[in-house]
């Protein structure tokens, strides 16, 4: 199913603020929520109700959001949906009165279309709860929704929707506890572990020796609880958010610090390449300043018998037992040769954009074609077989050739998520395409980032960080916003602005002194933003912003935000501590939020990413491996061969640690009681 | 008084003209004058690596935690080396304002910059010390020293000079002065003891300059009348030593800086202007 997004002659208002710009309804809609709430203070219904009609049908497009609080939006009719259950009892009766038979009418064709085998229809029945709810049928439509949700997976809409029919019906027939018992199935399911006990404790004290049926059964909530807690518990099918978080230990293996030599190192970016590359620069004179080319670290990803590396589009894989090249897209050489470095540096090729993930078999890239980028040649997709390196799909064809990719793909199944933009315009959209084909099966346009252009005059874009939790990808713009698309619907359940520092246009990451553009410098390349799901919240830290924040995704709500230093790095999320990684490491308190450890951190390269073994975490940096215990608040250091370089990530596999540089890939054996994970 | 004034003037004149190996003249036509030089060379017994412990953060609190740690681990790093003769001396601890480099060259520039939120910086100048330098071969005190700054990088301190970011900021530190790298200092800490054996060398020196120009002269030399003295590595710190040498008072304040970039023997220079009585 492939949903373009309109584009109709109504352009979306874009809103000119600080930041990610999602599509909002324009001023006269959101006033029509002003005139609601309005009208129905002075009780006079038929007016409140005309607006909210009014919004519905001249709305220009269900998914444009509307302001919600503390910097939430939320789609149109989701809004609608708010606003009348928060009607008085009075306000409810009158809209009952006026829409009672539509919403039967519309009931009745979703039962039909059911009995008809067709299934339930999730837009339809949307449709009747978001509109009406509060009438005759809408708690029974909302319970089907609930269940309908349930058996998409999607735990945590499906929650909410039993909720809504609590708050909004409660004269409803459909049995409370019933309602509860399985609010309370789908928050455990779901993995909210801490909603679901407090949920629980208030229905065995509430509806203390009531009966429930549910699927079929019928017993005493207090026993149904009991069983439902003990199935999850043995259930062989983890959650995606699971139930209880398991021990750090068990999810982070520790991990030994290696103690001897390298078991192998393979250098890619040596000494010659080094040098042709300065000297393409020098030979740019002003503008062979304004590259970090030898800086980056390629990304890396690792299976059980090889690390793939993505080094400005040149694809390897080294054998972990050996080191030796297994195989690659072309030589190393190749990036110092025939002008390539020089272009790099005059395209403004955004080293953060390479990305290498894997998926079963597959190795998912995204690249540029070097030898195409006079051509404005966009980051493309790819699809390779790990073991070879033979490509099986690219996105140079096909359905995806008119996107530029952004990001890191994110693979779920069958699917691929990732971000991406057209190459005419500047629009993000979350696209959904097949992993065997590399068909585009559907894309959500999310709205227009903040971009700023470089020395060249080239936007430099934002690289957004995607995550999947109960049936939502949430997209981290990493530009000022954060945005859930529900993936069964491919809608946008809501979005979260936040602020992100004015960077003056054509100036981003340049400076000017005595008059001249240079590379503006003093930032430890922590530009990568990351996230977290914990214990039911999103938290998340955008690239370069001065903030981290915790969404409450059971709102949603802001749970809390937090100043951190805009060039750190969400390292990790714990019950005991929120951790980031930068010029200082820092350990802040869960539940106070205060600064408990801060010591310095020499890091200085790109693409610095820790590993967490066990309640320490490695942090591979230009002076060694730093093991920081911030328990005890110690730190030891190996200082291993790779010196001359910059230090990047770490991958542990098996009983080796491998450390991958902005100039080599070097493997250390680590001691043997350390399993691969 | 006169005659004698004007006959050993042309003495002296002539003296000067064919003794090139040492300078004298009459001073007021009172006696001779001559110029003595000693240099001594003297092991720095005393190492000294500066560096900075600071923290900046949004909150206060955020800073003087980054802070803390930043010096506990610091000096906790200095002190595992367990290196005999090291101590590690704080300044104080300063709070002020913090700005991102970056936007301050930009508005010094008079451009739009992205000046971000207030931050707080807490920062403190740390003094490492290694005495009896001097009681170490140079291998073994350079080893010393790079594992301190090892140590103390590793530890996240910021010794030494911070490194520009790029062409444009190195060429403005060394259009400013700035550019001086060395993280070391060497030093020698007693000074006086070392000067006075200098002085002496110097005096010894004058005085037979004196004795050989008087002895051409045919004269007898006499009392010195004055001294002026001019120490330090280049022996350019010029004072009139005479009042505390021969007619008591305060010593002079000891202002002179015997530092160097480089582990070597430093010289300590003196030269002498002294003035000698002629004997009737």
């Amino acid at each position: 199913m492939i949903n373009i997004a309109d584009q109709d002659d109504d352009q979306p208002e874009q809103h000119n603020t600080n930041g990610f710009s999602v599509h909002k309804e324009d001023q006269k809609t959101i006033e029509q929520f002003e005139d609601f709430q309005r009208y129905s203070e002075k009780k006079a219904w038929d007016r409140a109700f005309k607006s909210l009609g009014t919004v519905l049908d001249t709305a220009k497009n269900s998914q444009w959001l509307v302001p919600l609080r503390d910097g939430f939006f939320v789609p149109t009719r989701q809004r609608v949906a708010d606003c009348l259950m928060s009607l008085p009892a009075e306000g409810k009766a009158a809209y009952r009165l006026f829409y009672d038979a539509q919403a039967k009418q519309l009931w009745d064709q979703c039962q039909a279309d059911e009995a008809a085998g067709k299934g339930d229809d999730l837009d339809k029945l949307r449709n009747v709860v978001d509109r009406y709810l509060i009438t005759g049928v809408g708690d029974v439509a909302a319970d089907r929704l609930g269940d309908a949700l349930m058996e998409a997976g999607d735990y945590m809409a499906a929650a909410r929707i039993y909720e809504q029919v609590l708050m909004a019906r409660p004269d409803s027939e459909l049995p409370a506890v019933r309602l509860q018992t399985k609010r309370a199935i789908a928050l455990l399911r779901g993995g909210y572990s801490q909603a679901y006990k407090e949920l629980a404790a208030r229905i065995r004290e509430k509806h203390a020796g009531e009966l429930v049926k549910i699927a079929g059964k019928q017993m005493a909530v207090e026993d149904f609880l009991d069983s439902l807690e003990k199935s999850v518990k043995s259930s062989a099918t983890q959650p995606t958010h699971p139930t209880t978080t398991p021990a750090i230990a068990e999810q982070y293996p520790p991990i030994a610090l290696p103690t001897g030599d390298a078991a192998w190192q393979e250098v890619f970016l040596d000494s010659a390449i080094n040098e042709q590359i300065s000297a393409a620069g020098n030979n740019m004179g002003w503008g062979g300043q304004m590259t970090g080319l030898t800086n980056a670290a390629p990304a890396a990803v690792a299976d059980q018998r090889r690390v793939y590396l993505n080094w400005y589009g040149i694809v390897w894989a080294v054998d972990i037992d050996t080191g030796k090249v297994a195989w690659w897209s072309e030589p190393f050489k190749a990036l110092s040769e025939n002008n390539k470095a020089q272009m790099l540096i005059q395209f403004m090729v955004d080293e953060r954009r390479f990305a290498v993930v894997l998926a079963g078999d597959n190795l998912l890239t995204v690249a540029v074609r070097l030898d195409r980028l006079q051509n404005q040649e966009p980051f493309r997709l790819n699809c390779l077989e790990a073991a070879t390196g033979k490509k099986k799909w690219s996105s140079e064809t096909g359905s995806l050739s008119g996107w530029a990719f952004l990001g890191s793909p994110l693979v779920m199944g069958d699917t691929i998520y990732i971000m991406a933009h057209p190459r005419e315009n500047q629009q993000l959209s979350l696209l959904a395409i097949q992993l065997a084909g590399g068909q585009l099966l559907w894309s959500r346009e999310l709205g227009q980032p903040q971009l700023v252009n470089g020395w060249n005059g080239m936007p430099i874009y934002p690289v957004p960080s995607l995550k999947y939790d109960q049936g939502f990808i949430y997209v981290m713009t990493n530009n000022g916003a954060t945005i859930a698309v529900e993936a069964a619907t491919h809608s946008i359940a809501w979005s979260f602005s936040y602020e992100i520092p004015y960077e003056p246009p054509n100036e981003g990451g340049m400076m000017v002194i005595n008059g001249m553009w240079v590379r503006a410098g003093g930032k430890a390349g922590m530009e990568a933003g990351a996230a977290f799901l914990h214990d039911g919240k999103l938290i998340f830290k955008g690239g370069g912003i001065s903030a981290m924040y915790a969404l409450d995704l059971a709102g949603p709500k802001l749970s809390f935000k937090r100043p951190v230093d805009d060039d750190q790095l969400l390292a990790a999320v714990d019950d005991t501590g929120l951790y980031l990684i930068g010029p200082y490491f820092s350990f802040i308190d869960s539940q106070t939020h205060v600064l408990k450890w801060a010591p310095p951190l020499p890091t200085d390269g790109q693409r610095v990413q820790p590993l967490r073994a066990g309640n320490d975490f490695l942090v591979f940096t230009g002076r060694g491996i730093y093991r920081i215990d911030p328990a005890q608040q110690r730190m030891e250091i190996f200082r291993g061969i790779d010196v001359d370089s910059l230090g990047g990530s770490l991958l542990h596999v098996g009983n080796k640690l491998i450390t991958v540089s902005n100039r080599a890939v070097t493997a250390y054996v680590i001691a043997a009681q350390t399993s691969a994970r | 008084m006169n005659r004698c004034y004007l006959t050993l003037s042309s003495t002296l004149v002539m003296v000067a003209l064919i003794a090139p190996i040492g300078r004298a003249q009459s001073a007021e036509g009172q006696g001779i004058t001559v110029s003595g030089s000693a240099e001594v060379k003297i092991k720095p017994d005393q190492v000294v690596i500066g560096a900075v412990v600071s923290g900046e953060a949004e909150l206060t609190n955020d800073a003087m935690v980054k802070y803390r740690d930043a010096k506990k681990r610091a000096i906790a790093a200095i002190e595992a080396l367990k290196l005999p003769n090291v101590k590690v001396e704080a300044s104080g601890v300063s709070v002020s304002q913090a700005m991102d480099p970056n936007a301050a060259q930009m508005m010094m520039q008079g451009r739009p910059a992205n000046v971000g939120k207030s931050k707080v910086r807490a920062m403190e100048n740390l003094k490492i010390t290694i005495s009896e330098a001097d009681k170490s071969t140079n291998d073994a005190l350079m080893d010393v020293i790079m594992k301190l700054i090892d140590a103390g990088r590793d530890a996240g301190l910021q010794i030494g000079s911070a490194m520009p970011s790029n062409w444009y900021q190195y060429q403005m530190e060394m259009n400013n002065g700035g550019g001086n790298q060395d993280i070391p200092q060497f030093k020698v800490t007693d000074v006086a003891a070392h000067r006075d054996e200098a002085y002496k060398k110097a005096m010894d020196d004058a005085k037979s300059k004196a004795q050989h120009l008087a002895d051409l002269a045919g004269v007898k030399l006499g009392r010195i009348i004055s001294i002026h003295a001019s120490t330090g590595k280049n022996g350019n710190a010029n004072r009139p030593i005479y009042p505390w040498m021969y007619n008591g008072g305060d010593e002079p304040a000891e202002q002179e800086d015997l530092t160097s970039g480089t582990l070597e023997e430093i010289p300590l220079k003196v030269t002498l202007s002294v003035q000698y009585e002629i004997e009737k």
